[in-house]
């Protein structure tokens, strides 16, 4: 099978998943106790009347398949409806934080990545050695600690102690360089668990590839360690850590809902647990189903890049 | 979910606080450069008086908006923007407002803005503020108008306090305070950036002309208010910081990012104390904590049972553990923050009679109850409480006390603030079997120590009232309070409606909060901390209480 018809059949594998997930993400929030009429109205007695047009507002009269419908429909448009708590519109807010997230989402996984990988390979290339142990033991405890703590602990040693870096997020714009130095931190906070997670697969990866045939056939043929590594065995081992890659897109988006708090940057994650807390439905449903679009989108993509690292992968 | 009534804003959802804490800190800006850094610990979500239902909301307009009069540090009603506020008869006072003030959008004051303001009061969520007492307001000329009340009202100058004046523009459509905050206080609404930061500026054409021009209405506390204030704020810009995370919030403070946090948790402030470069401030505040009985579900029906349970609260021992001994044991609902009031003496004779820890007596008590109800020991039963820290450790303290008598089996049952509250005030909370530990926040009058949480009319759902406790003379004693102006005659009302409230017991007083602040000593110069919810940013500018900060100059 080509790649092209791979990839198309793959995509469209993800439509149910996508139908799957809107209904979960719609039918969620509807078991959540309350609707958004209570919060408008809970400071007032309302009239019968205007309790009605309210429901009617958010199709809260409608049977419920149809408010699912109307949802999914406006949804198709981009369009998540106002927010309950303010007259804005909820795709307002989410573009207001979407870049904040993404940039510490997208540093972190960077970090995860650039640390987690080379760590495994030097581990497994020297495999048994006090190197291998040692980055044995820091990767447990990497997975170990929860990552609220440690962004505290590292807010306390190098924010209060060191005083080297900022407590809390400069008043500047997200890419200014300010705010990238700050982010260091909670890239660091939130990507630690996932290098951790790189390390010992990558790590497992490459010990069994070494002991492959291709491996005694590529040095036999007189290639350099380093080619050996880098182009044969790192290539192959890549598989299963593209697939835990994608799993960790949803593992920052999540983390950063914590970490969001602890240092202050307001990105999705201090919108979603606000939404949720004052029922603010639109926004939760909104940003939950962003959530799991984009892991769809990361699986979706591991998926492909499973068929360009090894043509021997088809559906 | 129950509707919200107006009163419950007073619950209190941490300790010795309501819902935010926060900062303040000095990083030299523009200008004559001076700016304070302060942060919030929750996001602002209104700017309109009538529309915000949350304590950061308030406090961070604090600056913003002025009432007619205000209420100073000691509880004494200053004029503000009103230069007089005078009885005429038992529900008409004549307010005199000053000339030359102006709003932040460049209109003048006049008696209409603030007919206006009360009006608009009408079917918002803060309707409570205004409409327990305004009846009609007639204007008689531009800076002099007559408001009529409803009834007469006790408290109305401490309620004018709690209304801040809007431009008339506000009323008629033609001005949104939706978009941000306008009005005549000496900071103006810059920006607010959701989650991030807020920010004010100084009002450079604030009203204050620095002549000491700011004499009290009422006749108790001493001294000329506004001597010695500059005749503008002395800060430049107050930018807020919005930090959710308490512990970042001090090591924020320690770092030096910020200068000054409201409110920080009670097993910190030892730690801040020790610190050279921080200053702590501590001060008694209007609020107390208590566990509250289902006046309907055996054997709490039992008065015995009940006086029993309140004399096994370990206060001390609470406040020791607990609260890093800071606070004060509480007998009686009135915070001895009102001296005129309630006094040291008063509390004590209410613990020695019914409240205070005596193990003892509280054996007696239970055993005398649960013969009478012909219940066998020992009743299992739950403690409900939210996930506040101090609250759910003060909880443990009192079920373990509980637990070691041969009356209870005790466990403790934690909920999020919102399934907590839906569970507390509950229509049917009376009939629960569990007690409940809920924090209260007082005001400077009285009445709002008691009528929300003691007041038969006031019970669950209508308000806060979740033990259902119903006693008619209870009742007659505060709606006659509430209208009764002669403080000394108050007072004896308050008094005896105390002592059947103590007596009957319907809840366990635990502790008199207190409120904390800490700031960077060397770049917060002249702060106060103001006792009550939504008065933390008093002290950085308020000529009619005397204060004012500076930056240290730092």
């Amino acid at each position: 099978m080509s790649l092209r018809r791979y990839v198309l059949r793959r995509t469209l594998l993800t439509l149910p998943i996508l139908f799957g997930v809107s209904v979960l993400t719609f039918g969620l929030v509807k078991l959540l106790p309350g609707t958004p009429v209570d919060y408008v109205l809970q400071f007032q007695d309302a009239t019968p009347e205007l309790r009605a047009s309210l429901r009617a507002q958010y199709h809260l009269d409608e049977p419920i398949w149809r408010q699912y419908l109307l949802w999914l429909n406006d949804v198709l448009h981009l369009d998540f409806g106002d927010r309950v708590v303010s007259d804005r519109s909820v795709r307002a807010a989410i573009v207001d934080r979407l870049p904040e997230t993404l940039v510490l989402g997208g540093f972190a996984f960077l970090i995860a990545l650039l640390v987690g990988v080379p760590t495994g390979v030097v581990a497994a290339v020297r495999r048994g050695t006090l190197l291998d142990e040692g980055s044995r033991v820091v990767a447990l405890a990497g997975i170990a600690t929860p990552n609220f703590w440690l962004g505290l602990l590292l807010i306390l040693v190098f924010g209060v102690h060191l005083n080297l870096v900022p407590v809390i997020p400069p008043v500047a714009p997200v890419f200014a360089p300010e705010s990238l130095a700050f982010l260091v931190l909670p890239a660091v906070t939130l990507g630690t668990a996932s290098a951790a997670l790189f390390t010992r697969l990558t790590r497992s990866a490459v010990t069994e590839q070494l002991r492959q045939e291709y491996v005694r056939t590529a040095r036999a043929k007189g290639l350099d360690e380093r080619t050996v590594i880098v182009k044969h065995v790192l290539r192959n081992s890549l598989v299963s850590v593209v697939t835990v890659a994608a799993v960790q897109v949803a593992f920052l988006l999540d983390g950063a809902v914590v970490i969001e708090r602890v240092f202050s940057w307001p990105g999705l994650g201090r919108l979603l647990v606000r939404a949720i807390l004052q029922r603010d439905f639109p926004v939760v449903q909104a940003v939950v189903l962003l959530v799991a679009v984009a892991v769809v989108v990361a699986n979706l993509l591991a998926d492909v890049l499973y068929a360009w690292l090894d043509p021997r992968i088809a559906y | 979910m129950p509707p919200f009534t107006t009163s419950r804003r007073r619950l209190l959802r941490w300790a010795g606080a309501t819902s935010a804490v926060g900062l303040a800190g000095c990083a030299g800006g523009s200008g004559d450069g001076s700016e304070l850094v302060a942060t919030l610990g929750a996001d602002v979500s209104a700017y309109d008086p009538t529309q915000a239902n949350d304590t950061t909301s308030r406090k961070a307009f604090d600056l913003v908006y002025e009432s007619l009069v205000s209420v100073d540090f000691e509880g004494n009603v200053r004029p503000t923007l009103a230069t007089a506020v005078d009885q005429q008869d038992d529900r008409t006072w004549r307010v005199s407002l000053r000339e030359g003030v102006s709003f932040h959008d460049g209109s003048d004051l006049t008696a209409a803005d603030v007919k206006a303001t009360f009006e608009r009061y009408e079917g918002t969520p803060r309707e409570s503020d205004v409409f327990l007492w305004y009846d009609d307001a007639t204007i008689r000329d531009d800076y002099t108008l007559d408001v009529t009340l409803s009834q007469p009202y006790a408290p109305f100058q401490l309620s004018l306090g709690g209304v801040p004046i809007v431009p008339e523009a506000a009323a008629t459509g033609d001005l949104d305070l939706s978009t941000g905050p306008v009005g005549t206080g000496p900071y103006a609404f810059d920006t607010h950036e959701p989650d991030r930061l807020y920010r004010l500026v100084r009002n450079e054409d604030h009203w204050y002309a620095g002549d000491g021009e700011v004499r009290r209405t009422s006749d108790s506390g001493a001294g000329e208010a506004g001597d010695g204030v500059p005749d503008s704020p002395p800060i430049e810009t107050i930018t807020f910081r919005i930090i959710v995370e308490q512990s970042s919030q001090l090591a924020a403070l320690q770092a030096g990012d910020i200068d000054l946090a409201n409110n920080p948790p009670a097993d910190a402030v030892a730690d801040l104390r020790q610190d050279d470069a921080i200053t702590v401030s501590e001060r008694l505040a209007g609020g107390f904590e208590m566990l509250i009985f289902p006046l309907a579900t055996p054997p709490f029906s039992n008065r015995d049972v009940r006086e029993g349970v309140a004399r096994l609260v370990p206060r001390q021992e609470i406040i020791d553990a607990v609260y890093g001994g800071i606070g004060q044991p509480a007998y009686a609902p009135i915070s001895p923050l009102l001296a005129d009031y309630t006094s040291e003496s008063f509390l004590q004779e209410m613990g020695d009679e019914h409240q205070r820890y005596d193990p003892e007596r509280a054996r007696e008590l239970l055993e005398r109850g649960f013969a009478d109800l012909d219940i066998s020991p020992p009743y299992e039963t739950t403690i409900v409480t939210n996930e506040t820290g101090d609250r759910v450790r003060w909880s443990q303290l009192v079920r373990d006390e509980l637990n070691r008598t041969d009356y209870f089996d005790v466990s403790l049952e934690q909920f999020e603030w919102n399934t907590y509250v839906g569970r507390v005030l509950a229509g049917d909370s009376h009939r629960s079997d569990a007690m409940m530990a809920l924090g209260w926040s007082g005001g400077w009058d009285p009445d709002t120590y008691l009528r929300n949480m003691f007041h038969s009319e006031q019970s669950t759902p209508s308000c806060c009232n979740a033990a259902h406790y119903a006693n008619d003379e209870v009742d007659r004693l505060l709606d006659e309070a509430l209208t009764v102006y002669d403080t000394a005659e108050r007072r004896a009302l308050y008094e005896q409606a105390q002592r059947r409230i103590v007596a009957d017991a319907p809840v366990a007083f635990v502790r008199f909060g207190t409120r904390i602040e800490a700031f960077r000593t060397e770049s917060v110069e002249g702060f106060r901390t103001y006792p009550l919810d939504s008065g933390e940013f008093t002290a950085i500018y308020a000529p009619w209480a005397n204060a004012y900060t500076s930056t240290g100059g730092g």
